[in-house]
């Protein structure tokens, strides 16, 4: 035992000074020694009862190394008063009396040192009596063992000294040494018990026990050390008790009060050990008060450890008590063989929703689903002897299920071979590890088999992921893309427009974020290029860094393929349209200086054939006038020929100019108001000549009443001579019919609205028309059966104007007809013009 | 003393017929060949009313009837164009550009004189607006 741990022992403050302590020390050595002394057995100064001995053992180990100064003064006053007392005073007998007192007083020093140094080595704890192992180092070396140090010092003193005779030597000593001894296996427990701290239960039932104990003891001791009776061994169990029942203390206070009643009455003679000298007396009463204490004392550092064992069971047993019923896990204990439950906790009565008499009444295989029912009872005996983890699924008791994580081990449970198991409900971890599990699997799904290409790839161009569509579209598998360089795999080196591909991808890689949408050119594994939307979004680190970019693909080849077939056919579509439109312009310029040159032709030739006919007519009018002259019949004749001819070939320019002005779009129709009766008659009066050259009959039937026209009447008279002129020159005989009427709602072949018109009509008793004939009339210079033309003078061309002009007046000009038996010619002539649209 | 009819024709025999149609019914005729001399002569003649071929050599007769309502001087003798030209607008073109009267030829020796008198200013009995009804 170091010096520090001695400190654990608590002392009055007192002690706390050091000289203070020491002469506490000194005083009670010194008054214990002199009350010794009263025991001396003469010669010398040998005492067989010796206390003082355990004070100075008892103080050293409590205080410490100072307490032997204290003992030395003790022993030093106690013995060099004690000898100067004895014998004459003088310098002769005081010098030898303090030069015995100085070793003796060392003797008790080198005992009490020697001692507390050697029972605190061999301590196995710091509380030197509480054991029995430390009682009995305490009671061996302590006491027995170092007491043979201060007797060995003082009876050679003495015998120097010339105190005590030589061959008194050996007596002296034993007598020294059992004083010792006994005093200390007395004094020093005594001191260290009730020096020790004790927590003491000042329970009424103790304390009336403890005075029961004392007086017992106190009428044991009277009745066999002063009456002479001979119970002496009844103090054994009167100390046994003590230790028993109130431990160190009351064993060591017990053994006190008998070594002092037990020396004194055997001082006096009395008691079982009484012999014939006081000495032989003593030793013999320390022999049984040795044996009877040191075995109290025994006793009661046993008893002491087990308290402690106790204590600390009862520590333990309430920690894991509390363990156990107040763990928020749920946990249950059950025997092993009948897996019945032994005990449940109170997370699991929480848990599980049963009461603790539910609960106690359970076996364990009641917990588990019929499914695991067999599996756990098959399982639990092999168990044995081993901690055991496993994944089970638990039924409640409303019948819902839990999954547990279940840990078990062996335990003993009040004697009973029991398992104890500690639940952890992962229901919902479990139900979130699923469920995450699904999503991602989803995701993965959702990712490998999504109809786009999804591509990872890291800062440096390296493909960290692609889904199986891109290996698919690719060409690649798993093992043959991850970690390769995009360029080379799925981008070219160089684009097909010669492009710098890989430059590109580097511009990416610095930049991702000016890249979200960029359209690619790459290359499957095979090199055929494709063309690829992509959409590339940057993932960051937690620290922002850009780590990886993840770029999703769609494949674009067909319809760029498409774009730049359009492209191509616009752009050969824009050249054909370019080159027919300057072709068309052409035409059209073409045609329009043709029709400019047409219409000054046909200016010019009517010009340049009216000049000279202008000359012939009006000098054959001159001539014929007789303006130059007169003329003879047969002048005349020839001059009035000259002139039908030339007013033919008047007629017929001026038919000519009209078929072209009509087919140039030049002949415009002047509508205006006029009354057709009157136009009517001035063309019948016109032609009325002709007919009656002829003798034929000309008739005209007109309505009383007849609506106002609103059309080009000179046209309108046109149509009407030539019709008139016809009916009259194929007619030979019979007669020639004018007729009008009204339709009130005629449709014209190019006017869809219904409208009033004028019906005219020429009928002749002529010479008729074939049927297959009858079209070609209209058409120019098709005068039919052209024998007869020669008969019938005419340009040929009169129909054809006038059909041309019926219909630029919004009506219509048919015609029927019987051969040989005459024509019927209809102009419709629509009463209000209209331009046509 | 009968009026001055001036006539501007390039036509040699057209030019003899109109003369000698006019003159056998008393009027004094003095002709020109083509529209600068027409032009040049018409200020000396200073004639009642104007013939107005269309057709000319060197200058037609639309741009001779233009510089004829140009010079104050010329501006009130009637002109009457006389042209082979039939095709649509001649007529209306002839108005335009200062014409009283419009006759096509072939003229007829019958009415010709007639139809020329309408136009005199002293003869009223015409409508200078209508000068040939029948004509197409």
């Amino acid at each position: 035992m170091n010096h520090t741990e001695t400190k654990e022992y608590s002392m009055p403050r007192f002690f706390n000074s050091s000289p203070a302590a020491i002469l506490a020390v000194a005083i009670a050595y010194a008054l214990v020694a002199k009350v010794s002394f009263l025991f001396t057995i003469p010669p010398g100064n040998v005492s067989p009862v010796f206390p003082a001995a355990g004070i100075a053992l008892a103080a050293v180990m409590i205080l410490g190394r100072r307490a032997l100064i204290g003992v030395w003064l003790g022993s030093f006053a106690a013995n060099t008063m004690s000898f100067s007392h004895g014998a004459v005073s003088s310098v002769h007998t005081v010098l030898p009396a303090l030069l015995v007192g100085t070793f003796i007083g060392l003797g008790a020093v080198a005992g009490a040192g020697m001692g507390a140094f050697l029972v605190r080595r061999f301590c196995r704890d710091e509380q030197p009596l509480y054991s029995g192992w430390n009682v009995l180092v305490l009671v061996a070396v302590g006491a027995l063992g170092c007491c043979i140090i201060s007797p060995t010092f003082g009876v050679v003193s003495l015998s120097l000294g010339g105190y005590i005779p030589w061959e008194q030597f050996g007596y002296s000593w034993i007598t020294w040494w059992a004083g010792d001894a006994t005093g200390a296996i007395v004094a020093a427990p005594l001191i260290l018990a009730w020096h020790h701290p004790h927590p003491f239960r000042r329970n009424f039932w103790r304390i009336i026990e403890a005075a029961v104990l004392g007086i017992v003891t106190l009428l044991l001791c009277f009745v066999v050390f002063f009456r002479n009776m001979p119970f002496a061994y009844g103090l054994m169990p009167l100390l046994l008790w003590a230790a028993f029942r109130f431990g160190m203390r009351g064993a060591s206070t017990a053994a006190a009060a008998i070594a002092v009643l037990a020396t004194i009455g055997t001082g006096h003679g009395g008691g079982p050990f009484a012999k014939d000298t006081i000495n032989v007396s003593l030793l013999s009463l320390h022999s049984f008060l040795d044996v009877t204490i040191i075995c109290a004392l025994f006793l009661a550092g046993l008893l002491a450890v087990r308290k402690r064992a106790e204590k600390v069971l009862q520590e333990s047993e309430t920690r894991h008590r509390f363990l156990f019923e107040h763990n928020p896990m749920p946990m249950l204990i059950y025997e092993r063989d009948t897996l019945q439950m032994l005990a449940v906790n109170e997370a699991f009565i929480r848990h599980y929703g049963y009461s603790l008499e539910e609960a106690m009444a359970l076996r364990l295989t009641d917990l588990y689903s019929d499914e695991e029912k067999a599996k756990i009872a098959e399982l639990i005996p092999r168990l044995h002897g081993h901690a055991n983890v496993g994944e089970w699924h638990h039924r409640k008791r409303d019948g819902s299920f839990v999954t547990n994580l279940v840990f078990s081990h062996d335990l003993e449970h009040r004697g009973r071979n029991a398992r104890v198991a500690v639940l952890t409900d992962i229901t919902e971890r479990k139900r979130a590890e699923e469920a995450l599990r699904e999503s991602e699997q989803k995701y993965r799904e959702l990712v490998m088999l999504a109809n786009s290409i999804i591509l990872r790839w890291s800062r440096d161009g390296r493909i960290t992921f692609l889904n199986e569509f891109g290996q698919r579209f690719f060409g690649y598998t798993v093992d043959e893309i991850y970690g390769r360089h995009v360029v080379g795999t799925i981008v070219p080196a160089s684009g097909s427009n010669g492009r710098n591909l890989p430059l590109q991808m580097d511009e990416i890689c610095a930049n991702p974020g000016a890249f979200e949408q960029n359209t690619n050119e790459n290359m499957r594994r095979n090199g055929e290029r494709v063309w690829i939307a992509w959409t590339n979004r940057v993932v960051h680190d937690e620290r922002g860094q850009v780590v990886e970019i993840l770029s999703i693909g769609a494949d674009i080849t067909a319809r760029k393929r498409v774009e730049e077939e359009l492209r191509a056919t616009q752009a050969s579509l824009e050249e054909r349209v370019l080159l027919r439109t300057t072709e068309l312009a052409e035409a059209r310029d073409r045609a329009e200086s043709a029709d400019r040159i047409k219409s000054a032709f046909l200016a010019t030739m009517s010009h340049e054939l009216r000049t000279p006919l202008n000359s012939i007519i009006g000098f054959t009018g001159i001539m014929l006038q007789g303006l130059a002259g007169p003329l003879n019949a047969e002048q005349t004749k020839q001059m009035g020929m000259v002139q039908s001819s030339a007013r033919h070939l008047l007629a017929l320019i001026n038919d000519v100019l009209d078929i072209s002005k009509i087919e140039a779009g030049q002949l415009k129709i002047h509508a205006e108001p006029f009354d057709l009766r009157a136009s009517l008659e001035k063309v019948t009066a016109l032609v009325k000549p002709l007919a009656d050259k002829k003798r034929l009959a000309l008739r005209v039937v007109l309505p009383p009443d007849m609506e106002p026209v609103v059309n080009d009447r000179l046209r309108v008279e046109q149509v009407l001579i030539n019709l008139l002129n016809n009916a009259i020159k194929f007619t030979e005989r019979g007669e020639v019919t004018l007729d009008a009427g009204l339709i009130k709602d005629y449709t014209s072949p190019s006017q869809g609205t219904p409208q009033p018109a004028a019906r005219l009509r020429v009928t002749d008793t002529g010479i008729g028309i074939k049927p297959e004939d009858m079209e070609k009339i209209f058409q120019p210079f098709r005068q039919v059966d052209s024998g007869i033309t020669r008969q019938h003078d005419g340009t040929g061309l009169g129909l054809t104007i006038c059909r041309h002009l019926a219909d630029l007046m919004g009506g219509e000009i048919s015609s029927k007809s019987v051969w040989g038996e005459g024509s019927v010619f209809t102009f419709v002539l629509p009463l209000n013009h209209k331009s046509k649209p | 003393m009968k009026p001055k009819i001036f006539l501007i024709e390039d036509n040699e025999q057209n030019r003899y017929l109109a003369t000698f149609l006019l003159e056998k019914h008393g009027y004094e005729v003095v002709a020109a060949a083509d529209g600068p001399a027409g032009i040049e002569l018409a200020r000396t003649v200073k004639p009642a009313l104007i013939l107005l071929d269309i057709q000319l050599p060197l200058m037609d007769g639309y741009a001779v009837a233009r510089e004829l309502r140009n010079n104050p001087a010329l501006r009130d003798i009637p002109i009457i164009a006389v042209t082979s030209y039939a095709m649509v607008g001649d007529r209306e073109k002839a108005l335009a550009v200062g014409c009283n009267g419009y006759l096509e030829k072939p003229i007829n020796p019958d009415t010709f004189v007639t139809e020329v008198e309408r136009f005199l200013p002293s003869n009223k009995k015409g409508n200078p607006d209508d000068p040939n009804p029948d004509s197409r």
